[in-house]
Parts: C-alpha cells; structure tokens; sequence
C-alpha cells in the first residue's frame, strides 16, 4: 500500500510537523529532548509503552500542556503563540470519543463546526452517510466503532491538514481497522495532509505507516521511515556465541533461549558483515520485535 | 460459602458502614424530644439497614462485579441468602444500635425495658421485613436502577395519595395521609401486644420472605449478564 | 473425542431482541488453545458468557471436561480462570482486599502463586483499582485466574489496550504456562497476531454462527489469498470462494483450497497464504461488520 513515491515528488519544503529537542516535565516523568518530523502527505506511527510519552507529545502538539524546552511546529506554527491557527488545522480522534452524550451527531456537528473556518456542511454529512453514521440518534448510544468513525468524520470535515488519532483502532475488529486504515492512507494521498497515528497495534502501522517513531521513557528511541527500519532492522538467531563477538556492538538487544539468542540489530547490513561465515540467521524484524528487544538483555 | 459472602460484603463496603453514622447522629438527635417515638426510631433504622444489603447489590452492579461474583464458583442461590443474610445484619445492628443510643444517652428517657417491648421488636421486624422482601428481588434484578426504583415508586405513591386526598376537597391532605399511616402503624404496633396476632405477623413475615426469596433467586438465574 | 475435551460446545441457540447466537458448535482437547475470532457483534463474548453461565442459553450443550455448565456450575466454575473485557472489580477497594476476599472462593486457591504473579506482574497491590492502568488491571486479573490451579482459562480480549512489549510478554508467559500443564484455553481477541503467536486452533464467530473452527495451521496451509483484477480472477471455482472485498488495489478474495486457486486463477493473479487478519477480514467482507 505505499504510494509514498507520488507523494514525496509533490511534497517538498517543511515538513507539516516538526519537533525539535522538545523537553517537559511532570514530576517524575519527563519527556527528554523529543525530535521527530512529519512532512505532508505521510503517515507516521507513534509507538511506545503506555506512560512512555505518547500522551504527552499529543498534548503538547494541542498545547494542553507547556513544554519546557525546544521547538514544536504544525505548518510552520507554534501551538503556543498561533493557538488557534494550530488547532483549526489539527483534526484529533480520541481513543475512546467522547462528545455530547445526549445530542445526536448532526447537533455536534454544528457546534464543532462553528469553531473551524474551514468547515464544510455538506462534506460532513456526506461522510455520515459514507461511514454509514446515524445523524439523529444520541451519540451516546453508539457503539465504539461507530464513535470512532463519528469523530474521524469531525475531523475530516473540517479539512484537517493534520490528522491525530490516538489510538482509534483498540477494541476495534481487524475488518473496520482495514477500512479505517485504508480512508487515512486515502486521506493523505494528495500530498496535503498528513496523520500522526498513535497505536499500540503494530500490525497496522506495518500497512500504513510511512514513519514510525517509537518513544520509550520519554526518549524517542527512533524515529525512522519504514524503508529504513526494514533496511537496517533486522532480528538474528544464533548461538550464545552471538553475544560473545564482535557482533555484540551491533545489537540493541536480545534474549536468550533453551535452543540460543534470539537478537535485535539496529545495522543489519553490518551484522551480516560480521557474521559472514559464522552461525546466525538473520530476517526481517517486525515492529513488535523492535518493541520488544530493544533494551532487553535477558 | 455464606460467611466468605458475608465477609466479602463487609471488606468491600466499609463506607456504607460509615454512611449510617449521620443516621445515628439523627436518632440521638431525634431523642432529645420528649415523648419521642422510640419505636418509630428502632424501627425505622431497621429499614435503614434492610436498605444497605440493596444498596451493596446495587453497587457491584456499577463496578459490573456481578458479572464477576456470578463467575466465581459459588450457587446463584447462596448469592441471593448471602443478600438477605446481609439486610438481616445490617437491620439487627441499626436496630439494636438505635436501642442502645436510646437507652444510654442521658437525655433520652426511654428505658431499656421499653425499647426491648416485644411489641416494638415484633412492630421492627415486620417494617423491616416487608421492606426486605420488597426491596431485595428489586436490586437484584435491576440493580442500582431497582433500588432507585423502589424510593421514586414510594415517593409517587404519596404525592398520588396527596392529590387524590386534595381531589376529595381534603384540607391539609398531607397531615391526613401521615395521620392515618400513623394512626395505621400505631394500632398494629397495639396489636401486638397479643400474642397471637404477633405470631401470625411473624408467620405471614416468613412467608414472604420465603417468597421474597424464591422470587430473587428465580430472577437473577434467568437475568442476562 | 468427548472424554478429552475442556470444552465441548454442542448446538447451543442464544436469542436476544435484536440478535440470535444460532447452533453454535465447537470444542478445545485438553491442553490446547483455542482462539475465537470475528467482527464486533459477531458473538464471541456472548459465547463466552454461555460458558460461564451469565446468560442463559435457549437451546443446546455446554460441557467443561466433561461436567454440564449448568448443572454443575459450581465444580465448572473452580476449575476456570477467567478474564473479562470489563473486568468488574471494586474501584475503589485495594488489590489486596480483592484478591484476599475473592480468592476465598476457589478450593485450591493458592497464595503462594499468586504472590509469585504479583511480583513478577509487578502489582500495586495497596493501590486501588481505579488508580491502575488499563495494563496493570489486566494483570491482576490475569494473575487472580491463574492462582488456583485453573484448567481451563477463558480469556476475552485480554490483550486490547496493552502495549506490543506487554502483550507479547504475557503471550509467551501464557505459552510456558500451557506447555508445562496441560491448561487449555479459549482465547477471544481481535488482535489476529496474538493468536499467530499461540493458538492451536481458530474459531470464527460471524453474525450469530460458527463460520469455521480449524486448526490453525491446517487454516493458514490449506487457504489463501489471491489478488488480482477482476479479469484474473474470473476462473476461481464460487465453491471454494470464502469471501472476497475490493480494496484501492484491486480485489481480494479468500478461498478454502490454494491449490485449486492457483490452477484456476489468471497469470496475473497472486496467491498468497493468508494471515489470520485476511482471512477475518475477507470473510466479514466489506458489508458484514457491525462497527
């Protein structure tokens, strides 16, 4: 599903959203230096434990929270002096959405609306009818999914350059988490807008997702396109004497098992080098794997 | 299994516990009043706590734990018992700590002797009952909406009796209504000093308890979690 | 196959106002895990509340190693771990409290295990409820149906909402736990890579009935997935077609014999082995979920 190639001709200047050494704090916990960037017409993935920062790095972006340091950019503003200007281009999906209970989704569309100049009427409800949303009925008798769409429908019809959504897809069923995928792969094709998609399933960023930026204890581990990560990621099984070698420097973590190591390497290409010759199977690592080995040394 | 229930109520609802405090505030308070109804006050937190045992159901409704409970390995029937093993605690201790209250504090002047009047204890445990057996298949059926319910289908009942009351032309029909509740409560109160007539009150109260019972147990089997 | 079975699950009709569970039948060996799959409303949670007696059924069987569900409910019940979507705890009560309380229930409940859980799951147990994380409440559930020696474990979406490290985590401490006791499992999920991971055997729940229940790999092995336009596509056999679903790059369809696929579909056509997520999606097809 990559038609990354279009969009990347199309797509030139600065990126839509940009992070730079972006710190904050909040007693214990701090989000340490994050960079990160997103040029138009992409979809990145953000990934990472829960509490590592993902949150955070969302509030900051709606400035619902201050940072302490460095530079956050949508279309070349910052949230905190160009609030409203930011916001009017942001489009944000909620994990589980929550508007007016008791108003029905017509009602909340007009009063959504009313605060986004670029909101179009008739685009809204013809994605009602699209997504096949009841108008009338309560929001709050909806089910998950059909909230999920109802707020996806609000951002959208507004014509949000940047599209947020965190974790729209939990709980959700693999047939509706396609289409949904499909509509935001859709969405960014024309170069204009982009989707920074927080999520912990990683089978669906492995579709759709340009850039993945993985955030651990508030670093960003890394933050790579999907080109690179399946270039220079790669897991490799071999014997303990995996670890013993030269190959060691390379790996970024690994467990061992009864029957060996089972490893993540972060220079695949080099590892290969090294192991030329020597024990190791080396393949494809998937983005869980990346999760899941890095940092680990059982 | 009935004693582990009981203890599961009592460890995860301390603060219903503490919720009856005001209650008690109340009473005391209440038995500054000379001539004040003790038997009305015993009886009344015998109610108070049949309510608890509703309320305790009601609440593992909102944390969805019936779902949880019914999963345990334990007979819906021995859940239902453990209900109304619940109201029968719960009413005995609002009871008998009301009794006390009235008994020790000083500026009550009943004695021990007139709390423990049979008729008074017999009066209690009809109140109490009745609204146990009303109240319980209610809450187990429909949880916390049941015990909601059960007050709003109360508070109705007297404004209909208010304004049928006021349709007659009666004047100061509320005084009417809770005069003739009174003067109702007060001759079955009287009417216990019989022996006999006690005893039937009794009887027919354990029959509808019983039934009371059945009737929950049928309830929550056929209820869909 | 009846003596061996943790579960049997024989004809079993649930009907509700607006949706009928409809002859559902299916069954796990002793030792085996067995993952149930299906769109949103499909049914797997009703299925699984049938098990556990929290709903009634209407018509049919239901036999956990042998007992029946209803009549012997209790003996069922100590012999099931189980883990729900919602999980039904007392917010406002401690860990300890709770597992102290409700651990009292099981005959061979054993505190030891759980201990040893609650360390290695890392739980606050002088926390309350509600001020756990979404992960954190499943491992105490998690942790409560493993300590009294359960042998059958009943899981529902146990994983949704929990991060890829935690979840892969808690599938491979699932799969030690099974290879050394012979515990069999009935796991729900939508996340298809989770059952790739540890299932035996696949159940799909589409709109009240059993579409199929095979073994996984016989599943993956037999199946595929052929894309290609319309034009190649022509000469596939309806017979073994499972489902189909035009996406923004032609069209996909799932059938039940690759190897007649790949003699009968056109040279342009590509025939893949399907993952557990093509094979749920093609089969739920673009009209069926309930979202």
């Amino acid at each position: 599903m990559r038609a990354g190639d279009a969009r990347a001709a199309e797509s030139g200047g600065e990126p839509l959203l940009e992070f730079r050494e972006v710190s904050k704090r909040y007693g214990e916990f701090l989000l340490d230096r994050v960079s990160f960037s997103l040029p138009r017409g992409y979809i990145c993935g953000l990934v990472g434990p829960n509490g590592a920062g993902k949150t955070t790095i969302v509030k900051l972006l709606l400035n619902l929270v201050d940072r302490d340091a460095g530079r956050i950019e949508v279309a070349g503003l910052d949230p905190a002096e160009h609030e409203t200007a930011v916001k009017a281009r942001i489009g944000f999906v909620h994990e589980v959405p929550t508007f007016y209970e008791h108003l029905s989704l017509e009602a909340i569309g007009d009063i959504v609306g009313s605060f986004y100049t670029a909101w179009d009427e008739a685009l809204f409800a013809s994605l009602l009818v699209e997504f096949d949303l009841p108008p009338r009925v309560r929001f709050g008798t909806l089910s998950r999914g059909m909230r999920t769409k109802g707020a996806l429908a609000l951002a959208l019809a507004h014509r949000a350059e940047l599209l947020v959504l965190d974790e729209p897809t939990a709980g959700l069923d693999p047939v509706f988490r396609r289409a949904l995928l499909e509509r935001l792969a859709g969405y960014v094709s024309d170069g204009r807008a982009s989707v920074l998609l927080s999520t912990h399933i990683t089978s669906d960023l492995e579709r759709i997702a340009d850039f993945v930026t993985y955030v651990r204890a508030g670093r960003v581990v890394l933050s790579a396109t999907r080109d690179e990560l399946a270039e220079r990621w790669a897991i490799v099984r071999g014997g303990p004497a995996l670890l013993e070698g030269e190959a060691r420097a390379l790996l970024s973590g690994w467990e061992r098992a009864p029957h060996g190591v089972t490893a993540l390497t972060f220079d695949a290409p080099g590892l290969r080098r090294r192991l030329a010759g020597h024990e190791g199977v080396v393949e494809r690592a998937t983005l869980e794997d990346i999760m899941f080995y890095t940092g680990r040394s059982c | 299994m009935l004693r582990k229930l009981f203890l599961k109520d009592a460890r995860l609802n301390p603060h219903l516990f503490w919720g009856v405090i005001p209650f008690f505030a109340w009473v005391a308070y209440a038995l500054r009043e000379d001539g004040a109804p003790v038997g009305m006050l015993t009886v009344v937190s015998g109610v108070m706590g049949a309510a608890t045992a509703a309320t305790v159901a009601a609440r593992e409704d909102r944390f969805h734990a019936t779902a949880l409970l019914a999963s345990l390995p334990v007979p819906r029937e021995t859940l239902v018992l453990s209900r109304y093993l619940l109201a029968a605690v719960a009413g005995a201790a609002c009871f008998l700590g009301a009794a006390a209250l009235a008994a020790l504090l000083p500026w009550s002047s009943h004695a021990l002797g007139s709390i423990f009047d049979p008729r008074t204890v017999v009066m209690a445990l009809v109140i109490a009952g009745s609204s146990v057996a009303v109240m319980l298949p209610m809450a187990l059926r429909f949880g916390l909406v049941g015990v909601v319910a059960f007050f709003a289908v109360l508070q109705v009942a007297g404004v209909v009796l208010f304004f049928i009351a006021s349709m007659f032309g009666l004047r100061q029909p509320m005084r009417l209504v809770f005069g003739s509740v009174e003067a109702g409560l007060r001759a079955l109160h009287a009417s216990f000093a019989d022996a006999g007539a006690s005893a039937l009150a009794l009887a027919v109260l354990a029959g509808a308890l019983w039934l009371s019972y059945r009737l929950s147990v049928w309830l929550t089997t056929r209820r869909d979690l | 196959m009846t003596a061996d079975c943790a579960l049997e699950v024989r004809g079993v009709t649930k009907r509700y106002r607006r949706f009928t569970l409809r002859n559902v039948s299916f069954s796990i060996p002793r030792g085996y895990v067995c993952g149930l799959i299906g769109p949103n409303g499909a049914g797997k949670t009703t299925i699984i509340k049938l098990i556990m007696n929290l709903v009634r059924r209407d018509a049919g069987e239901i036999r956990v190693f042998g007992l029946d569900n209803r009549r012997d409910e209790v003996a069922v019940k100590s012999r099931i771990g189980f883990v729900y979507d919602s999980p039904g705890y007392w917010d406002d009560r401690t860990l300890e409290a709770q597992r102290r309380v409700l651990g009292s229930f099981y005959p061979a409940w054993n505190d030891g295990t759980f201990d040893r859980l609650a360390a290695q799951f890392e739980l606050p147990m002088r926390q309350t409820y509600k001020t756990l994380s979404r992960g954190t409440k499943m491992k105490f559930a998690l942790a409560m149906a493993l300590a009294h020696d359960a042998d059958l474990l009943i899981l529902d979406e146990p994983t949704a909402g929990l991060d890829p490290v935690f979840r892969r985590e808690f599938l491979q401490r699932l799969s030690a736990l099974l290879q050394d006791e012979h515990k069999s499992v009935l796991f729900s999920t939508h996340i298809t890579s989770d059952l790739d991971r540890i299932a035996d055997y696949v159940t799909f729940v589409h709109r009240g009935e059993i579409a199929f229940s095979l073994p996984r790999t016989e599943l993956l092995d037999t199946w595929a997935v052929v894309r290609g336009d319309e034009a190649s596509l022509r000469g596939l056999d309806p017979g073994i077609v499972r489902g189909r679903r035009a996406g923004r790059f032609g069209t996909e369809v799932l059938v039940s014999d690759a190897r007649a696929a790949a003699r009968a579909a056109g040279p342009s056509a590509v025939v893949d082995r399907p993952s557990l997520e093509d094979v749920m999606v093609l089969m739920a097809g673009e009209a069926g979920h309930a979202a």
